[in-house]
């Protein structure tokens, strides 16, 4: 079954496209990444207020699972439940719709930054800091990574009948 | 189809709106026809995420209402997007009643957290949702 996978953070601008980026191969996944590389993603840094909510398309992995981003502001955890409520009611399967929380592994540096370079406007300060906070917890979202492609793996197996045909 | 009407907490605006649409109640229901509504005010706490099932309507429409905090913009968009990747986009018909919980309704939610209060909270809600109601009827006709 073809997922779709949506990583979710407050803004949707820093931490949820880094960990998108890792999962789609567009950042290392064995070594840190540099400014350049950060900078060169796309929606890296670069939403806005009016963009909050929108979920947005950032590539297909390697078992073509689609992959988004999305901001979720102020809702945490309660964003997750509300979304997977909604996928049920529309009787879509409850294992078609992935969100991953990057929020647990965003750091001081990434709040202050974030808010710095999108809320007020101080985009070079704000980048800077920001960029130093990813850099700070790389290897976290990494790791995240590394779990939602293997939570994807076990549900595939689940569900493709192996288990069943032993 | 199913019709999911938000609000902050799923059980004020939108509930009224909900009982408007299944029929229970008339375009200029009385306080106590709202305060007496199954699910009005029925919040035990503040989180949002409470979804509530409140019924069919004559085209037998599933209604349900959601609590949104204070980011029912921010869910009308999600949930937009989100209903389009699953190519159900016609299955839901997402309506936000936020606005029409006034700062009276609002501070009754809290204030309906204290016991001895719930019941003059309760209908202190209604009352002001009963006011604002006709408006509401508006926007639910469009």
């Amino acid at each position: 079954m073809k997922r779709i996978i949506i990583y979710n953070c407050y803004g949707g601008s820093h931490s949820s496209v880094t960990a998108a980026a890792i999962h789609l191969g567009m950042l290392p996944g064995t070594r840190g990444a540099c400014n350049e590389e950060l900078l060169s993603l796309p929606y890296y840094d670069a939403q806005v207020s009016k963009d909050h909510g929108r979920i947005r398309f950032l590539g297909w992995d390697e078992n073509g699972n689609d992959v988004f981003v999305a901001s979720k502001r102020n809702l945490g955890k309660q964003y997750e439940r509300m979304m997977d409520i909604i996928a049920r009611i529309t009787g879509a399967p409850q294992e078609r719709v992935i969100f991953v929380d990057t929020m647990p592994y965003v750091n001081i540096w990434m709040i202050v930054g974030g808010f710095l370079s999108r809320r007020w406007g101080f985009n070079k300060l704000g980048r800077f800091i920001v960029l130093y906070g990813t850099r700070r917890s790389y290897y976290k979202f990494i790791q995240l990574v590394q779990q939602v492609k293997q939570r994807v793996r076990t549900q595939d197996i689940w569900w493709s009948n192996e288990y069943f045909n032993i | 189809m199913n019709i999911l009407i938000f609000d902050q907490l799923g059980c004020y605006a939108s509930v009224a709106a909900a009982a408007y649409l299944t029929g229970r109640i008339s375009e200029n229901p009385s306080v106590s026809e709202i305060s007496r509504l199954p699910y009005f005010g029925a919040h035990r706490d503040l989180q949002v995420g409470g979804i509530y099932n409140i019924g069919n309507n004559k085209n037998d429409d599933i209604l349900h209402c959601m609590g949104t905090g204070r980011e029912s913009w921010l869910m009308m968009t999600a949930a937009g997007d989100l209903l389009r990747l699953l190519g159900k986009e016609e299955n839901i018909l997402l309506v936000d009643v936020s606005k029409f919980n006034s700062g009276l309704v609002r501070a009754m939610s809290v204030i309906k957290l204290i016991t001895p209060l719930q019941r003059i909270a309760v209908f202190l809600a209604a009352r002001s949702l009963a006011r604002i109601f006709p408006e509401m009827v508006g926007i639910l006709k469009e």
